[in-house]
């Protein structure tokens, strides 16, 4: 345990080090939402609900769908395929007592702890600006603990699968294509875009077969209270079977990677 | 001006050179590229299935906005990707040296030395998109409102090279920030939307100030047949205000510029 210290230590001292590239890490993830917010307030005009949302149900949306998309949203696989591309992904795991996974979480627990850092100044702000819009609003004590249970296992679940996809990097040669298609389907069906409610009824259903929506939306679907408590169950039951499922691939992904893995280079 | 417009030329002829020999991952990319500019676009039509129209823009309207802001994107990313991507290296590791000891100006150097062609294989379907929205829900339009669309995008280009170019000269003072340039770019995202309808601050700050307005906003509306001359003249004006002040603060950022090497 304390070499995964030591690695959370040292990741952090990196990032004291390099703020500024944190920070702009942390605009990015964050921006597209904010625009998001401000097109909805031009939408709403006179409206009541647009797709079972209210303005404020709306705003308060997208302000937990920038806290889950800079917080619990984890990107391992960029840099797990840097390192198997340039041939040091052997020197770093295979002959270090090191498992990917544990690296790797160690890596993301600390990079989430500094934006965390940044986020809630950063919410806090936003929440005065937009006040005379979302005042009154609160979240009961058991909606937070349904909620922590619910992003700990969106960010598990994310977080194994994310780690197949930089280890895919040892099949292929490029793995952005993957990525990308991840996103379009976290976007679309997971709720990253806009709620769920606002798909025709086709997709709707379609994403109710897929783990997207239980890591993005369906949290976010606890944080406003639109859900009863047999919904909520239903719906950490869901998230539970992927997370079980995401270590099945995991394991089986990394036995045949570490067999089908050669090193280039130095 | 003609000195330079055949250094371009070499340049973009050596970038053809170069992209020919790295193809792999090329149409992966196109398609990636426009998959996203599609789903912005099926984005605004769930929406507007609940509301007619945003601010005063209709769903027609919207879509030639999306559109051209990812033509306007895309031509960006053509010019600039590669040549803002390597200014953080080229600064930090001290290859600037060479650049500046050549007899042209160093900041149209790192500017302009690569074009990243492959996006002109997403440029063209977003072209023929645009031209068919016009086609079925805006014809017929005059001339002028093609002309004059056509030269907004470009002061947009010049307004936009010139703020994201300033951002990207912190690394002068700061030195190395591995992602500054996607400083701008994230702020930039804002022009995605129409800048009329972001409400009593935004709007005259869109407009005057940071004026993104002119990436997508003002093109679209005198594309769909409201022109605005003082907008027009105000755009040019403020292209030229912008790429002149770029131009101090790059001197500025040179006197700071402490070669890394040696």
């Amino acid at each position: 345990m304390s070499k995964y210290w030591l690695l959370f230590k040292q990741q952090l001292e990196y990032m004291l080090a390099y703020r500024a590239t944190g920070l702009i890490w942390f605009l990015a993830d964050t921006t597209s939402h904010l625009v998001f917010i401000l097109f909805w307030l031009a939408a709403f005009q006179g409206k009541s609900a647009i797709a079972g949302f209210s303005l404020r149900e709306m705003i308060l949306y997208y302000l937990g769908a920038m806290f889950v998309s800079a917080i619990i949203t984890p990107h391992p696989q960029h840099w797990l395929a840097d390192t198997i591309k340039n041939g040091q992904f052997s020197a770093y795991f295979l002959l270090r007592p090191l498992s990917v996974l544990g690296d790797r979480l160690v890596s993301q627990i600390a990079w989430r702890l500094f934006r965390f850092v940044i986020m809630i100044p950063t919410l806090l702000l936003l929440w005065l600006f937009l006040s005379g819009f979302i005042s009154g609003f609160s979240v009961s004590g058991q909606q937070l603990l349904w909620l922590i249970l619910s992003l700990t296992l969106a960010f598990l679940g994310q977080m194994l699968l994310k780690t197949c996809l930089g280890l895919a990097a040892i099949w292929f040669e490029e793995i952005g294509w993957m990525t990308a298609f991840w996103d379009l389907l976290m976007a679309l069906l997971g709720g990253w875009f806009f709620p769920i409610t606002l798909l025709p009824q086709a997709m709707q259903v379609a994403s109710l077969w897929l783990p997207f929506r239980y890591w993005f939306y369906f949290p976010l679907s606890i944080f406003l209270g639109k859900l009863s408590s047999a919904e909520v169950f239903q719906g950490l039951i869901i998230q539970l079977f992927w997370l079980v499922v995401a270590v099945l691939i995991y394991r089986v992904v990394l036995k045949r990677g570490i067999r089908a893995y050669s090193a280039y280079g130095g | 001006m003609r000195r330079y417009l055949t250094i371009y030329r070499a340049f973009f002829k050596n970038s053809l050179i170069r992209e020919m020999q790295f193809r792999s991952h090329f149409w992966i990319f196109v398609v990636v590229n426009l998959i996203w500019a599609g789903m912005a676009m099926i984005t605004f039509r769930f929406i507007f299935n609940q509301t007619n129209q945003v601010g005063g823009w209709t769903f027609p309207a919207i879509l030639v906005l999306t559109a051209t802001y990812y033509l306007f994107d895309r031509i960006f990313q053509l010019l600039f990707e590669v040549n803002f991507s390597r200014i953080n290296y080229l600064v930090n590791s001290g290859d600037l040296d060479l650049i500046l000891t050549k007899p042209v100006s160093g900041q149209f150097f790192i500017s302009l030395r690569q074009v990243s062609l492959p996006h002109l294989f997403v440029i063209l379907p977003l072209l023929i998109t645009l031209i068919w929205l016009i086609k079925i829900y805006f014809w017929p339009i005059a001339l002028i409102n093609i002309l004059a669309y056509g030269f907004l995008l470009l002061c947009g280009l010049v307004i936009v090279y010139s703020f994201w170019f300033m951002t990207l000269t912190a690394v002068f003072w700061l030195g190395n920030i591995e992602n500054i340039v996607y400083l701008f770019g994230s702020v930039y995202e804002v022009s995605r939307i129409p800048a009329d309808v972001t409400g009593l601050v935004l709007r005259p700050l869109l407009t005057y100030f940071l004026p993104l307005a002119f990436v997508a906003t003002v093109p679209t509306q005198v594309l769909t047949g409201q022109i605005n001359f003082g907008l027009v003249v105000f755009g040019v004006l403020a292209a030229a205000f912008w790429l002149w002040v770029s131009r101090l603060v790059w001197q500025l950022a040179l006197r700071h510029y402490s070669s890394a090497s040696s």
